[in-house]
């Protein structure tokens, strides 16, 4: 869905009135600050052809599809190791895929799927056109094996086509929120990894000859040499780590959601007959963001589904005719210190549906069968709504929203006394350093 | 004209595209078109008199006039909605509405705050004319033609901008400006610096599809679907009159200069003008001469790198890389020219390399044709203001608007993300979010509480950056339009109601 700008504004007395032009679709809720999310669903064809050659060959086989794209991803899983090519693009906050075979039916039958749907989220700093580029450049190869299985996917490169794809499928969101919205993703790295050393170098500071103190302030203000690619995960831990998500037991549904102490909620909802649009109007009022007023949320995205797009080349014949709208929420939440469970973090829900006055549960009260009043009720209809995820990734796992927050500003910190301190002698340097870094609450 | 692997219709493609003139003033006349037969008659005229892209021989023309239309202006002279629809939205979006979201003019040069006419949907048809002979009084009498031209056609003039080009190709910070062109398939010989640095150390040129649809582009594809017969030979064109502040750029050069001086070392020894050029260098990627300092990290002494009066000695050298293994290890660190400085960010060449070529560079590629405005501020007159409005006709030519002019502008410029520079942002171009009545802190902060950034990295050999100041803008935008050149043909069968 999403709001709509008219390009009629263009227009001047003088225009020919008879010309009616397709207004400009407003993809403003696709931004918050320097961040952009991506919501893209695509059909997943039954059978697929491998995009690999064996021995200079295509198999001369099909592949069924959706397992085949659950093969790919439980691989991916195995084998990731904790530098790769999606932190080499480093602008990506949160990505997400998952495959819905079926729509969640909290309460009585639900639509059926022509094809099962492949659910690509991502939430990265810059524009499509940049995001696209550096993707399809730098993981072609990867976002093969990812998408072969899905209707008209043209193949990475050249990228315009693959762009066109992309758009044709992409949905703008209704409300978007980030907790810290011109944190990109390359600073909220650099701050968390200067924090511990800055926390350590405030407390030697005051003790320190003015001279080792300048070298030392030099040495803390400067970049890092970049971490050694880690070693590609050995034979016997592939196959000790594929036996592992192979043998996992996850709580369903929702399985999969975890990534260290982050979980990316992920629930669609049916909206009742007729509700659609007041639903819509409810998301566009909605100032401040509920999930602001949740400390463990890094982002949260709500979304009214209306139909699934199939205006693109090679679609499917056979198509989902949606029986309601759908409301997709997204959250990435961190859970507590001592959370071992693989699941939900605990409270998440029912701190969001108590924020703010309640005014998440406003929102779901237009959807089929959610419980009028009781928490606990209402908390059980969303984990049914949960949808599966077969990979997530952060750009900077198991920190809360406020480290992430506290570590950018403290970076700041940092950067604008080294700026208004740049040609200060050692000692002038380091007495105002200890002066004005004392109410700094690093 | 070197070796040309492409054939390209140069009849068909307007002039000052893919070779530059060599302009001494423009004007810049935006017109409304009342009604459709009054923009279909200007077009009429305007097509008889279109400055294509041929060789001129040995009689180079006296004047030179070309033509652009809004989304708006297309509307106003009837094409088909089928074919509106089908343009990009960067281009049918109010320009307005774009450039406050996509182009983060704000401030002082919010739209709000624009000049006249520009970016309200109000202009429709630009006739560009420009001088490229040396008598003046054919320009006013071209000028004076086609005001009268279009007055006649029913045409309104609803605003008009002139630019003047200024000795030795300087624009107003004091730089000799315009040598980082792109070299294009079929039009430039040598790609050496212009084209895409490939891993292997070898130079391709850019195709021209980047530049002009109908032809192959970076990836191999030419424009197709409804709007291919529209666009076929034409290019999009952005137009900006950005207002710059000398007298603000010098107070600022002159306070970091000051500041950088007491931490370099003392062998060689830099004189005050020394450093100040010094500095200039840093913050630019280049001395005020146009000489890279990825190719001379420092000047001889007494040799005079702001030109002064002189004339500009002829073109640098513009053929190196910020990676090259062959200059020893490369610049990566921006030790020599810093990351952030402004030839780094709007071409990165080989900077963002994946794997050492241009991958994530060579699809954002524009050619800039841009012409001064307003009087030179001598050098001598140092940082007294003389509140004058002086500035630059900013224009660039790309097929893609959003993918090439608004990633440069936005994403380059403006943001430091791309580069690992957090939220730093240009020297020149960047919006700083300071208060910019009293240059302190920010009176407003962004969104989440968090400050603007005020300070631009100099990366060093050893120890941390040192940070030079970032103020309030030191320039801002007056008035923008994105328009479509045209192909020649194409502007006879628009001026014919045949879209």
């Amino acid at each position: 869905m999403g709001r709509v700008t008219s390009a009629m504004a263009t227009r001047t007395p003088g225009a020919p009135a008879s010309v009616a032009i397709r207004p400009v679709e407003d993809e403003a809720n696709n931004r918050c600050g320097r961040a952009r999310a991506m919501t893209v669903f695509t059909p997943m064809r039954a059978w697929a052809r491998l995009p690999i050659r064996i021995r200079g060959r295509k198999l001369p086989f099909p592949v069924p599809g959706r397992l085949a794209t659950e093969a790919v991803f439980l691989w991916v899983r195995a084998t990731i190791t904790g530098s790769n090519d999606i932190q080499t693009l480093s602008f990506i906050h949160f990505a997400r895929w998952g495959i819905i075979r079926k729509l969640p039916s909290p309460a009585g039958p639900s639509s059926r799927l022509a094809q099962p749907l492949f659910l690509f989220e991502s939430n990265y700093n810059g524009t499509f056109e940049q995001y696209i580029d550096a993707f399809a450049q730098v993981l072609g190869p990867g976002m093969e094996s990812f998408w072969f299985t899905s209707y008209g996917f043209p193949g990475p490169l050249p990228v315009q086509p693959f762009k066109d794809y992309i758009r044709s499928n992409e949905f703008v969101l209704d409300h978007y929120y980030l907790a810290y919205p011109t944190v990109s993703t390359t600073e909220a790295v650099a701050a968390l990894e200067l924090r511990p050393r800055h926390v350590a170098f405030k407390e030697a500071a005051a003790a320190l000859e003015p001279a080792a103190f300048a070298e030392a302030f030099d040495a803390l203000r400067r970049p890092p040499p970049p971490p050694a690619p880690p070693a590609p995960a050995g034979r016997l831990d592939v196959v000790r780590r594929l036996l592992h998500e192979v043998m996992k037991k996850d709580p369903r549904p929702g399985r999969g959601s975890r990534s260290g102490r982050s979980y990316y909620f992920t629930a669609l909802a049916p909206i009742s007959k007729g509700k659609d649009s007041a639903l819509a109007e409810a998301l566009a009022g909605l100032d401040p963001s509920p999930f602001a007023a949740v400390p463990r949320v890094h982002l949260g995205r709500f979304l009214v589904v209306d139909s699934i797009k199939y205006d693109w080349p090679g679609a499917p014949s056979e198509r989902t005719t949606l029986a309601s709208s759908y409301l997709l929420c997204t959250a990435v939440v961190t859970a507590d210190d001592d959370a071992t469970a693989d699941g939900l973090p605990g409270t998440f829900l029912d701190e969001l549906l108590q924020a703010a006055g309640g005014v998440a549960a406003t929102l779901w009260k237009h959807c089929e069968g959610f419980p009028d009043a009781d928490r606990e009720a209402q908390v059980a209809y969303l984990e049914k709504c949960q949808l599966d995820t077969v990979l997530f990734y952060v750009g900077y796992p198991d920190v809360t929203p406020a480290e992430v927050r506290r570590a950018a500003a403290g970076r700041d910190l940092l950067s604008q006394f080294a700026y208004e301190h740049r040609d200060d002698p050692p000692a002038a340097l380091q007495a105002a350093y200890v002066t004005e870094s004392a109410t700094w609450d690093l | 004209m070197g070796p040309v692997s492409l054939r390209l219709d140069l009849r068909d493609i307007q002039g000052n595209i893919l070779r530059g003139y060599p302009s001494r003033q423009a004007a810049y006349l935006f017109f409304a078109v009342p009604t459709v037969d009054a923009g279909r008659a200007l077009l009429t005229y305007l097509a008889g008199v279109v400055r294509d892209a041929s060789d001129w021989g040995s009689e180079p023309p006296l004047t030179a006039v070309n033509v652009a239309v809004t989304f708006a202006g297309l509307a106003a002279l009837g094409v088909e909605a089928a074919v509106l629809d089908a343009l990009p939205d960067e281009f049918r979006q109010p320009m307005a509405v774009r450039a406050a979201t996509m182009l983060d003019d704000r401030h002082r040069g919010a739209p709000e705050h624009w000049d006249g006419a520009l970016g309200k949907g109000a202009a429709h048809v630009l006739v560009t004319v420009n001088q490229t002979g040396p008598d003046d009084e054919a320009f006013a009498g071209e000028v004076a033609t086609v005001l009268a031209e279009a007055a006649e056609a029913g045409a309104t003039l609803v605003y008009d901008q002139r630019a003047a080009g200024l000795p030795s190709r300087r624009e107003h910070f004091g730089w000799a400006d315009g040598f980082g062109q792109p070299a294009i398939e079929g039009v430039t010989g040598d790609p050496a610096g212009g084209g895409s640095p490939q891993a292997d150390g070898t130079w391709k040129l850019v195709k021209v599809g980047e530049f002009v649809h109908g032809y192959p582009d970076e990836d191999g594809l030419t424009t197709s679907g409804p709007t291919a017969a529209l666009l076929r030979h034409g290019t999009f064109m952005v137009w900006r009159k950005l207002h710059q502040d000398i007298v603000g750029f010098r107070r600022r050069l002159r306070a970091d200069a000051l500041a950088y001086g007491k931490t370099l070392p003392d062998d060689p020894p830099l004189d005050p003008d020394q450093l100040y050029e010094l500095v200039a260098a840093k913050i630019v990627g280049r001395w005020r001469d146009g000489v890279p300092i990825e190719e001379a990290e420092r000047r001889a002494p007494g040799e005079d790198t702001k030109l002064g009066d002189a004339e500009l000695p002829g073109r640098p050298d513009n053929d190196f890389r910020y990676g090259a293994p062959s200059d020893g290890g490369g610049d990566l660190s921006g030790a020599v020219c810093p990351v952030g400085a402004h030839i780094r960010r709007t071409n990165p060449r080989d900077a963002l390399g994946w794997k050492g070529g241009s991958q994530m560079t060579s699809t954002h590629r524009i050619v800039r044709r841009g012409m001064p405005y307003g009087d030179f501020k001598p050098f001598e007159e140092g940082e007294t203001d003389d509140g004058k409005d002086r500035g630059l006709i900013f224009i660039c030519f790309n097929a893609s608007i959003e993918r090439q002019f608004e990633v440069v502008q936005r994403q380059w410029c403006n943001d430091g993300n791309a580069f690992a520079l957090g939220n730093e942002k240009d020297y020149l171009l960047g919006d700083h979010l300071l208060d910019p009545a009293t240059g302190g802190p920010p009176s407003e902060s962004e969104p989440d509480g968090r400050l603007g950034c005020s300070w631009f990295s100099v990366q060093r050999p050893q120890g941390a950056p040192f940070p030079f100041s970032q103020g309030p803008p030191l320039v801002w935008t007056l008035g923008s339009e994105y328009l479509l050149m045209p192909g020649i043909g194409v502007l006879r069968q628009l001026a014919a109601g045949q879209f």
